[in-house]
């Protein structure tokens, strides 16, 4: 007889959420989908909302009222967390999307892997003085979740180069990517042709294309990308992937979902078992479920303030800290000929050579994007028609050739620097609160030494191409600034010890056999790869463990 | 000397069709502001109206009587960038018009972040700037898988 | 359908690879065509931009479909030369009636629509099946008549292909030289693979119609299953009614005019300046074919990146010049025998050698043919051409200019910077 409600209660329907829930239901689990976020309109309507929209924020086309109001989520560093005063301290700059779909529906679509060093740091750099202490081992190793990361990139449909990428600093693929690979554009060639071979401090760089979750064929029932450009924040004919994909699975397996219900807190029995989550509605009623598993998939700002506020899961007084993202840099420069920006998604190519080596004894590594997007986040080409009318007095044909002649040659690179573990990072629960009542996160922040010293080390590293393809007019930025990669992470770490982590290899509670936490804030240390492939990764493989699990008690 | 058409109350604010004579004055200066020659009427009824209903209204009238004076003449691109752009009080006036055409939004202040105001989708997607550098409008397909590995088939005219 | 029901010589099956390169291949223009013909601009009229959004959606799939069509090709002519053929390009010209292929269908150039779609979804049918009840009356419409839709599929001809794979004893059978394959290393056909026996030939078959008609219970990313979502989204659109009109009113089955050799049945193009553009897409388009099959014919040991510069300049005519021509010719008017309609590309391939054997000659032939088109898209872009055949047109003078150092080297060696310097005869 069935006690509970519920076999699992899910809460979140984000990429984490949807494919533990898929899963699950698939092995014929009865499985609730809690989602603090409404449902998404049409694709159409969101491309409308985002064609208004100013500033076209990741936020923009999911612009709603009322979800807003009773489950916000952040557009930006202020409106949502509660930080310290920015002129006087370091801010955390990433945010994420509350929906059905969750962060995903805004995602770029990158699907690089974890390697094999990220997996091991400290007994791979660990000796000598020069890595931070909160730096430790994953209690599993990259061949434990390669297979995972193949079943991920199936169930995601990744498009990738087999050839590229076999054997990336000793992490090498068992299987081939389910698609070839996403076509790099014409920039990406042309630096490539420049730079491909060349050192910088005795690294070569070497232009790869950038595995994605992007269809380059019709994979799963959705078209291959046709170039629509605006991959972050939306996909008009999703060609990228977007958790609603496995939302959607999940329901035709048989879960079921309801949305607009913010989770309140979980409740701990005496045995230390966790049955009961209880929510409030956008309406203001207060229900609750049980269930004989609980999965909390709420990404790695609301989860961690969802245990802090049920008061569970931190024996080891770790949920909430360690928290992390990447620093991300964007430099911008004029290249000497046209390269015709704002065309395929913003970025198709990276550089992958500064993610490992002896050096992250010392500081961090970091990937970099060549991208397709100019100096779109400088205003153009809107400031340039601008200037060149106002300032330039120009009209007609000579104003076409001037503001052309400028947009169709700005490049933008980036890196996505790793941001070391630091247990004073955290997430706590601040005194204010949102309109359902629930405390908003108070943040706090402060990039390690050693991830500024990566920082520093990959500006340079970016100002050296431009260097080698002849760019002008460029703009390296402040040396320590840096802007949120939306990659949030680590505030639920795992680890062998009950102690010093929050939940263990299989992304159990220590504390509670039957609490799961899956998505970024399991992850210990971070590397510099895009974390969603690495979710989605350690999802399924916790849901194996989740359907063992319950098939035993069964 | 020719009388104020009716529908010259647009300008004032008051609702109602564009005057058609003002309609084509518009599109006519808005030909030799953006160099390009076929330019959407419906478009350009759409955006008049913007116009008028904005803080550059009293500009937009200016712009149009003095466009009116030699917008006959063979020399109409040079005076109109002697006398209307080359006049600072109705140059930010200009690139609003400029601006629109080119990717449907009005800007609010010059100095940069320049914030933006956008109308509807329909005009959004008609911004003809986006085209005619060799791209798309954001947010519209560019075209079949991987045309962003070639230069544009359209590539903008470079300049002599 | 078809008799006999199975494979057994070599030559059997040549000549089947030869009907499914002329299918793939008549199938591909025909999908372009409907592309072409498809709005860009919300000024054009008949769409919101809603419907934009869709409209270059489906223009965006149809191109793709097309270019996987262009890899079955590439894949045909692997198979080919693997037991010993040779590349087989030509095709009639539009239009061809139900009768000339077993697929009961007619081949045409059609602007997007109802009627086009039709067609297409019946061409990429999965052979196994017989269309159900619910496809025959999505299928239906206005105007058509009652009877039952009977049609044979690309898929079968593609069972007998295996079937000669099958039963014509392997080491016969591959006689091809391995070196003579094409490989995405070679030519930029992304997922070509090589065909060099039995189990690469199924396995290239396989891909074929798994991209065409899917397979059972598994069709969501096929062409068939694709072509059936849109026209149920035009359907649900209003179809070809009043207001809402995805495609340019383009002619159907153009021809360029003047030259001989044309379909019977086709409609010549009445407006001069079209026509002319229309006969230099065909001539290009012929072109770039006869480079095409003259590489995947070439044996290339040694000769690799000789043969990889051959192959991308004849690869990049079709989204630099191709495209832009086709899409510009939908764009211009069809004349006046045609009223209110525009013209389009009538891919015509009038009689032509293939490209000699000889590397230099080969070369030479191409430079040769190039420098004349240019000329001829010199003469055009001072006339009032549409703006994408204007790209077309300078694009073409930019490829036929960069000919000579992408290709420097085949046939040529050392002689190349002394040619140069004497001013060859290929001079302007």
């Amino acid at each position: 007889m069935n006690k509970r409600d519920f076999d699992v209660v899910v809460v979140g329907a984000g990429v984490a959420g949807a494919m533990v829930a898929y899963r699950l239901a698939q092995g014929g689990a009865r499985v609730l989908i809690l989602e603090a976020g409404s449902r998404n309109p049409s694709r159409a309507e969101m491309v409308g909302k985002y064609a208004i929209a100013f500033p076209k924020t990741p936020h923009s086309p999911y612009v709603e009222r009322e979800s807003d109001l009773k489950a916000p989520s952040p557009d930006g560093p202020a409106d949502y967390y509660v930080q310290p005063d920015p002129s006087a301290h370091t801010q955390y700059l990433s945010t994420y999307e509350r929906r059905t779909g969750g962060s995903t529906w805004h995602w770029l679509g990158h699907t690089p892997r974890l390697l094999r060093s990220d997996f091991r740091m400290r007994t791979t750099y660990g000796k000598g003085a020069g890595l931070p202490p909160g730096i430790v081992n994953w209690p599993i190793s990259y061949d434990d979740l390669e297979p995972w990361y193949c079943e991920a990139e199936r169930e995601m449909g990744v498009a990738g180069s087999d050839e590229e990428w076999s054997n990336l600093f000793d992490s090498p693929r068992s299987k081939p990517f389910p698609m070839s690979k996403i076509w790099p554009s014409y920039s990406d060639n042309w630096i490539a042709a420049r730079i491909n071979g060349k050192a910088f401090d005795r690294i070569k760089y070497c232009v790869k294309s950038t595995p994605a979750a992007r269809n380059s064929t019709a994979y799963d029932g959705r078209p291959a990308c046709a170039g629509n450009s605006i991959c972050v924040p939306l996909c008009p004919i999703g060609a990228k992937y977007d958790a609603s994909v496995h939302v959607a699975k999940a329901l035709a397996a048989g879960a079921s979902l309801r949305e607009e219900c913010v989770a309140t807190g979980i409740e701990k029995d005496k045995d230390q078992s966790v049955h009961k989550v209880s929510f409030v509605t956008y309406g203001g009623a207060r229900e609750s479920v049980t269930a004989e598993i609980v999965v909390v998939a709420a990404h790695a700002i609301e989860t961690p303030k969802l245990l802090l506020m049920s008061r569970i899961a931190n024996s080891s007084d770790t949920v909430g800290r360690y928290l992390m993202d990447h620093l991300s840099k964007s430099v911008y420069g004029m290249a000497p000929e046209p390269l015709f920006p704002f065309r395929g998604p913003p970025s198709t190519s990276g550089i992958e050579s500064f993610r490992d080596g002896e050096f992250r004894k010392k500081q961090a590594g970091f990937r970099v994007s060549l991208n397709n997007d100019g100096w779109s986040r400088k205003g153009a080409p809107y400031a340039e028609i601008v200037d060149a009318v106002m300032s330039g007095k120009l009209i007609g044909r000579e104003l076409q050739a001037a503001v052309f002649a400028r947009v169709t040659r700005q490049i933008r690179l980036s890196c996505s620097v790793e941001v070391a573990p630091d247990r004073n990072n955290r997430v706590e629960l601040s005194a204010r609160t949102d309109a359902s009542g629930l405390p908003r996160p108070k943040i706090t922040f402060t990039p390690p030494e050693y991830s500024y010293r990566g920082l520093m080390h990959a500006n340079k590293a970016l100002g050296n191409i431009f260097k080698l393809i002849g760019a002008t007019e460029i703009d390296m930025g402040k040396p320590r600034a840096y802007d949120g990669a939306g990659h949030i992470m680590g505030t639920c770490r795992m680890g062998n010890h009950a102690k010093s982590s929050v939940v263990d290899a299989h992304c159990r509670s220590h504390d509670h056999k039957n609490l799961f936490i899956v998505g970024s804030a399991v992850f210990p240390t971070v590397g510099s790869p895009n974390p969603t492939l690495t979710i989605a990764a350690l999802a399924l493989r916790a849901a194996h463990e989740i359907n063992r699990q319950l098939g035993s008690s069964r | 000397m020719t009388r104020k058409k009716p529908g010259n109350e647009i300008l004032r604010g008051a609702p109602g069709p564009a005057d058609p004579t003002m309609l084509e004055e518009f599109l006519a200066l808005s030909r030799i502001l953006t160099g390009v020659e076929n330019l959407d009427r419906e478009l350009g009824k759409q955006y008049l109206e913007r116009l008028a209903g904005s803080p550059e209204q009293p500009l937009i009238q200016q712009i149009l009587e003095r466009f009116r004076k030699f917008k006959e003449e063979e020399s109409v691109a040079k005076r109109v960038k002697k006398e209307i752009v080359g006049d600072a009080k109705l140059r930010p006036a200009v690139c609003q018009v400029i601006l629109l055409w080119f990717t449907s939004a009005t800007f609010e202040s010059e100095t940069p972040p320049i914030k933006l105001h956008y109308g509807n989708q329909e005009e959004y997607f008609s911004g003809i700037v986006w085209t005619l550098m060799g791209a798309h409008v954001p947010g519209l397909s560019g075209g079949y898988f991987g045309h962003w590995r070639y230069a544009p088939e359209n590539e903008p005219k470079r300049a002599k | 359908m078809r008799v006999p029901g199975t494979i057994r010589t070599r030559s059997e099956l040549l000549k089947l690879l030869c009907e499914a390169a002329e299918l793939e291949h008549g199938i591909a223009c025909s999908y372009l065509y409907a592309a072409f013909s498809l709005k860009r601009d919300i000024s054009e009229g008949g769409m919101t931009w809603e419907e934009q959004q869709k409209v270059r959606r489906w223009a965006g799939q149809l191109y793709f479909i097309a270019s996987q069509e262009m890899l079955h090709l590439a894949l045909v002519w692997n198979m080919t030369t693997a037991i010993g053929g040779t590349p087989y390009y030509l095709r009639p010209n539009f239009p061809q009636g139900s009768k000339y292929y077993p697929l009961n269908l007619p081949i045409e150039l059609e602007p997007f629509g109802c009627r086009s779609l039709r067609r297409f979804i019946l061409y990429e049918h999965p052979q196994e099946q017989s269309p159900s009840h619910d496809l025959k009356k999505l299928l239906r419409f206005q105007g058509d008549d009652a009877e039952d839709i009977e049609f044979g599929s690309v898929g079968e001809l593609y069972g007998l292909i295996a079937s000669g794979f099958r039963n014509i004893k392997e080491k016969e059978l591959f006689i091809g030289s391995p070196s003579q394959q094409m490989t995405e290393k070679l030519v930029h056909f992304p997922d070509l693979v090589a065909v060099t026996g039995r189990n690469s030939a199924l396995s290239a078959i396989e891909e074929i119609t798994e991209q065409g008609e899917g397979r059972i219970h598994h069709r969501e990313n096929s062409h068939f299953e694709t072509f059936v979502e849109i026209f149920k989204e035009l359907l649900q659109a209003g179809g070809s009614g009043p207001r809402f009109v995805p495609a340019r009113p383009v002619m159907r089955n153009p021809s360029a005019g003047n030259e001989r050799g044309y379909g019977a049945n086709a409609n010549p193009i009445d407006d001069p300046l079209a026509g002319e553009v229309a006969a230099l897409f065909d001539s290009v388009y012929s072109l770039m074919l006869r480079m095409l099959a003259w590489s995947f014919e070439f044996d290339a040991a040694g000769a690799e990146e000789r043969l990889k510069s051959f192959c991308s300049a004849a690869i990049d005519l079709m989204p630099r010049v191709l495209l832009p021509l086709g899409e510009g010719l939908t764009l211009m008017p069809a004349g006046k025998k045609y009223p209110g309609k525009t013209a389009g590309a009538g891919f015509g391939l009038t009689r032509h050698t293939s490209l000699p054997p000889n590397e230099k000659n080969a070369s030479l032939l191409c430079r040769e043919r190039l420098r004349e088109l240019a000329e001829t898209a010199k003469r055009l872009l001072a006339e009032d051409l549409s703006n994408p055949a204007r790209a077309g047109c300078q694009h073409l003078l930019e490829i036929a200019d960069g000919f000579d150092d992408r290709v420097a080297g085949i046939g040529r060696g050392k002689n190349i910077s002394a040619a140069r310097k004497r001013g060859s005869h290929h001079g302007k």
